[in-house]
């Protein structure tokens, strides 16, 4: 079904694919270096609108954050999130929020969304946000354990 | 291995006429919308035990639904996700849909996740992942697949198809049907500086399932580069190549309008859709 | 537990009192709850209105003034009428020919800049609620105050019977008996004839039957669609707001919610926000059943 060509040749061939995929969407999403033999300014050009994508989608999770910066949404959004792989719509929003925060520019009407998103999930930045009951179960269970 | 039977041109007879993709946000207009004969449903947002009420009303009323996957990644190196494909067959059961379809693309590669789909290599190792793919996707199907090609502006190096022979190629490997989205034929016929009417012409228009048509528009940090953004209008360029599709095939194709954000009033949507069914020469609904 | 002997307090000893007024309450609460139901459904006199185009009224019938309000700005801030900031409201163009008289009102009272939750309380918008008020108590479909009354005077059954054990509990404290358990039932009896005593559902059950149909009907405005009001339009916002609340609002534009200041419902606080509070006709009775089981 490969047509002429050995099966060892495919899947070395397939092998190169898996590489050259993980170097684009490293170049596109991570920060990571331009892949060879692809037009730098198209490239950019995806960079940003992959970024506008995940912003209108952060938008979603997090409306007030967005509401609030109205049309430069998207740029304050890609000032954090550029170069960093997307983690979804509520923690891209979150971690941008975060961000904000912490350089004192979080807008009044976001300073509730977040502290509302904080106040009902445990997030550590690096992985799936939790629900702060559990959390507050599990160590009242491990605790008495414990004790 | 599974026989794959080849279907002829138009080969899912249950799709006709004017569609439009169900989204929750407009499911009130797509409700009230006449004549309505099929439409579209990302197969990753409903759940196949309990459909939303919007989609189970259309079937109730005869409108076929299509599910539309766009996270299956059929072109990515990494193994296909079971629960994906699983989904997918499942929403295509419930919904009692006479195809499913799904994109020439990948979505990931390397642990990451892009967010959207991305272009392929037009190569002889992209062509055999993806038939290998496919074939897998279709042994839990029991509809024809339809697959289409995506728009991008981002070319590999070592493409060594043109989009059309690469489809072709896909196409009869598999016997895959095309979802041909004369919006994404025009986005890269432009964005490189060629004709799309030319484009259209080498596509393999006999496989046609059904056809997409949707908005976009060029953004101002990217002068010169058409975006297909499905939150605009859908340009007059667009209606045109529509319009050519038709005089190719000879007969109205089953279409249908993607719009997926920055929705109009509901007048102005209608008369989109208006627009769309008499481009194509299907009538107008009066019901 | 204990055999009849004669120092029983009326003759009858404790248990099968206990049991006996046990049964009496409970029959007394069933019948109560019937009378209730009955008294809040006045019948067929009335022809079942269309409130599609009055969304005003759906919001009013369906979570009271503050509701109102609430789909009236949301309509006018759809059309462009009014701008909010913080839940301060001012208006900012002229309310069009299809307005009603309540976003008439509201367009008057906020020439200069007003607090959304005073709204209910200036006297043009208050005259044009009351209106409302007026017109849905007509149709049949709120209960008029005269009837909430006779409603709530339903209580007076459960009240007596709380009376009747009374005398029982002062008559065994009088002749030295235990009283503990009648103690707990009487407390039961009391706590469910107050809750009737105060409370009467506002809608009849037409009220609430064209709410519910209107709901099903229209599912395409509920929260859980994230209703594009662009697309529907302000009249289809107004209504999305009078059916499901403050919280359609909150999931299709909340960034609106926020500007208009609309409470929004999170599971514990129940205060404030106009819906919870007016969850319908069976709610007095439905809680106070907790109490028989």
């Amino acid at each position: 079904m490969t047509g002429p060509r050995s099966d060892h040749d495919g899947r070395a061939d397939v092998e190169e694919l898996a590489i050259r995929q993980a170097e684009l969407v490293a170049a596109l999403v991570a920060g990571g270096a331009s892949p060879a033999g692809f037009d730098p300014a198209r490239l950019a050009a995806t960079r940003r609108a992959l970024l506008r994508k995940r912003a209108g989608e952060a938008a979603k999770a997090w409306p007030l954050l967005a509401a609030a910066h109205g049309a430069a949404w998207p740029a304050v959004f890609a000032e954090h999130c550029a170069g960093r792989p997307p983690a979804g719509p509520l923690r891209d929003g979150w971690d941008v929020a975060r961000a904000l925060r912490a350089g004192g520019r979080l807008p009044e009407a976001a300073v509730t969304e977040l502290a509302e998103r904080e106040a009902a999930l445990h997030y550590d930045g690096t992985s799936a946000p939790t629900p702060r009951r559990w959390r507050r179960l599990r160590r009242r269970f491990f605790g008495l354990r414990r004790a | 291995m599974r026989r794959v039977t080849v279907p002829s041109a138009g080969a899912v007879p249950e799709l006709a006429g004017v569609g439009v993709g169900w989204r929750p946000e407009i499911s009130g207009w797509v409700a009230d919308r006449p004549g309505l004969r099929f439409g579209e449903v990302i197969a990753e947002s409903i759940a196949p035990a309990v459909p939303p009420r919007g989609v189970v009303e259309l079937r109730e009323r005869g409108v076929e639904v299509v599910p539309h996957g766009i996270r299956l990644s059929l072109g990515g190196t990494d193994p296909l996700d079971p629960g994906k494909v699983t989904h997918l067959a499942a929403c295509a059961a419930a919904l009692g849909s006479p195809v499913v379809s799904e994109h020439v693309a990948f979505c990931g590669a390397g642990g990451l996740t892009a967010g959207h789909l991305l272009p392929l290599p037009r190569t002889r190792a992209a062509l055999d992942v993806l038939a290998a793919n496919v074939r897998r996707l279709q042994a839990e199907l029991d509809v024809p697949v339809a697959l289409e090609p995506i728009a991008s502006f981002l070319d590999w190096p070592e493409d060594e198809f043109t989009e059309a022979d690469f489809l072709t190629e896909l196409l009869e490997r598999t016997g895959a049907l095309l979802l041909l989205d004369v919006a994404n034929v025009y986005a890269n016929a432009v964005n490189r500086g060629r004709d799309p009417r030319t484009a259209l012409d080498r596509m393999p228009l006999s496989r046609i399932a059904y056809v997409h048509i949707a908005g976009g528009a060029e953004h101002p940090d990217d002068p010169g580069i058409y975006h297909d953004t499905h939150a605009d209008p859908v340009p007059e360029p667009v209606f045109a190549l529509l319009g050519e599709l038709v005089d190719r095939i000879g007969g109205a194709p089953p279409v249908m309008l993607e719009r997926d954000g920055r929705y109009p009033p509901a007048e102005v949507l209608s008369a989109e859709l208006d627009r769309i069914a008499e481009t194509a020469g299907l009538a107008t609904p009066a019901r | 537990m204990a055999l009849a002997a004669a120092g029983d307090t009326w003759g009858i000893d404790g248990t099968t009192f206990l049991l006996g007024y046990g049964v009496l309450a409970v029959g007394v609460f069933i019948a109560s709850v019937r009378a209730r139901r009955a008294l809040a459904d006045p019948g067929q006199k009335h022809v079942v209105p269309d409130l599609t185009g009055r969304h005003n009224d759906v919001a009013y019938l369906n979570g009271g003034a503050d509701l109102a309000v609430c789909s009236a700005l949301a309509r006018m801030r759809v059309q462009g009428l009014v701008a909010a900031h913080k839940g301060t409201i001012t208006a900012t163009g002229r309310p069009g020919p299809d307005s009603d008289e309540l976003e008439r009102a509201i367009a008057f009272a906020t020439a200069s800049p007003t607090p959304r939750a005073r709204l209910t309380w200036l006297r043009p918008v208050r005259t044009a609620l009351d209106g409302i008020d007026r017109r849905l108590v007509a149709e049949g479909l709120l209960l008029s105050p005269e009837q909430r009354h006779r409603i709530r005077l339903v209580g007076l059954w459960m009240t007596a019977v709380a009376g009747f054990g009374l005398l029982r509990l002062l008559a065994g404290i009088a002749d030295a008996r235990p009283v503990g358990f009648l103690v707990v039932a009487l407390l039961i009896v009391a706590v469910v004839a107050a809750v009737q005593l105060l409370q009467a559902p506002r809608r009849t059950r037409t009220g609430d039957r064209v709410l519910a149909t209107m709901r099903e009907q229209l599912d395409r405005y509920a929260p859980h669609n994230r209703p594009d009001w662009a697309l529907y339009g302000a009249q289809a916002a107004a209504l999305g707001v009078g059916l499901f609340g403050a919280q359609a609002l909150w999931a299709s534009d909340p960034a609106m919610a926020d500007a208009l200041a609309l409470q929004r419902l999170s599971g514990s606080g129940s205060s404030g926000s106009g819906d919870s509070s007016w969850s319908g006709g069976d709610s007095g009775c439905g809680s106070s059943s907790g109490c028989g089981g």
